[in-house]
């Protein structure tokens, strides 16, 4: 386990309200919660063990982590990775 | 300042793009700073130059001519730009893999014709050839893109790349799935405030590139991912546009994220096919190198059944006919 919780920062102005995030979470007690306006709000960064599976799931890609173990499986080939650089 | 050359190519393509490459041309700081040199559309020089600055390609990589002139360009061009869905993901002409090559002319000509271009065995995207600069996907592209690519060139202005997904710019609202049922067909019949995820009908909105605005599904038209794939399904190797969609339909409708995911996978599969999830991707390499490709099982269902290529060129031939 890292010795820091990781910092999770929810993007407001993609995020569409669908809750993915709260019914995939893995953590016992579930790192997100529903807030008042109907936002997920993380209450709990510390219970997050970083499986990501929050980033799988969200359709709009709202959601990033800091300081997280970087386990990503990445494309060794490195073309698409490259690539994916200059998306205009 | 001196005015940079410009070179906008060709390949194998609709034309779309050059209309929108025209476009952005117009825009008064781009025609100030560029001189058009090669441009088969608009300039009547015949051949390309041996240095040029910028150069747009469009369209695929379908015969060996496209290729060689491929290979001419970037190792002309200072900057490479390609535009449209097809140069970089293989677009809607990537579809022409989905039969086989002596099928399609079969189709067209009667028989294969003999003294034609010579037609490469597959289609490819011009990213996936050469190394390129900037990507301005989506069919069309936006003019906007264009310009922003090209004023990157200029030095003026740095650029905005994308990474979120069209569901981040789209304005209906997602509710959760109480049952996993897919239609067929246009939404005619769906609310248009409602994500086309819960009302059943599939939307590739939430695995494809944003940077459009999401005006399809503004119209009541679903999102057919004209904009390649997103950065989750493209560089994870373990991911593909099925898997990643099943993932977030699953989790919708409240079951596990990857049991559930197998399930409602198939079923995406067995209602739609699998070649309806690559319509803009099929060619693409970002694509095609997954583990488990689902768009090269799309492309084989034709060479596994033959019949359905004397079945597509039968009704060809009625269509011709009429």
């Amino acid at each position: 386990m890292p010795v820091k919780p990781p910092t999770i920062i929810i993007d407001y102005d993609r995020c569409k309200k669908c809750l993915n995030c709260i019914r995939a979470c893995t953590a016992f007690e579930g790192v997100y919660e529903k807030g008042e306006d109907g936002y997920p709000k993380v209450v709990r960064p510390e219970y997050c063990v970083e499986c990501l599976i929050c980033h799988l799931v969200c359709p709009s890609n709202a959601i990033t982590h800091k300081n997280y173990r970087e386990t990503l499986v990445l494309d060794l080939s490195g073309l698409p990775i490259e690539r994916y650089k200059h998306i205009v | 300042m001196a005015k940079l050359t410009l070179a906008a190519v060709t390949l194998t393509a609709c034309g779309g793009c050059d209309v929108q490459i025209m476009r952005a041309l117009l825009h008064p700081d781009i025609m100030e700073s560029f001189e058009i040199v090669y441009w088969p559309f608009a300039v009547e020089e015949t051949r390309l130059p041996e240095k040029v600055d910028v150069a747009l390609v469009n369209g695929v990589v379908r015969t060996e001519e496209d290729l060689e002139k491929l290979r001419e360009v970037r190792k002309a061009a200072r900057r490479l730009i390609v535009v449209g869905s097809c140069a970089g993901f293989s677009g809607i002409a990537g579809q022409a893999d989905y039969w086989p090559t002596d099928a399609s002319l079969r189709a067209v000509y009667g028989k294969p014709p003999e003294n034609t271009v010579k037609v490469l065995r597959r289609v490819f995207s011009p990213a996936d050839l050469v190394p390129v600069d900037y990507i301005v996907s989506r069919c069309p592209p936006l003019v906007p893109s264009i310009v922003s690519a090209l004023r990157a060139v200029l030095g003026k202005t740095s650029i905005e790349t994308v990474e979120s997904t069209v569901c981040s710019q789209c304005p209906r609202r997602i509710k959760e799935i109480k049952e996993i049922h897919f239609k067929k067909g246009m939404p005619r019949d769906a609310d248009p405030e409602t994500c086309f995820l819960s009302q059943g009908y599939l939307c590739m909105g939430s695995v494809t590139l944003v940077g459009c605005g999401a005006p399809c599904t503004r119209f009541g038209l679903p999102c057919f991912g004209c904009s390649g794939p997103s950065h989750e399904v493209a560089l994870r190797r373990d991911s593909d546009i099925v898997i990643a969609l099943a993932r977030k339909i699953a989790v919708l409708a409240g079951l596990d994220p990857v049991e559930g995911a197998e399930t409602v996978k198939k079923k995406l599969l067995e209602t739609y096919g699998p070649r309806r999830f690559y319509v803009f991707t099929m060619g693409s390499e970002v694509i095609r190198t997954k583990p488990n490709a689902y768009a090269v099982e799309a492309a084989a269902e034709t060479r596994l059944n033959p019949e359905l290529c004397e079945k597509m060129i039968e009704t060809r031939k009625k269509y011709l006919r009429r």
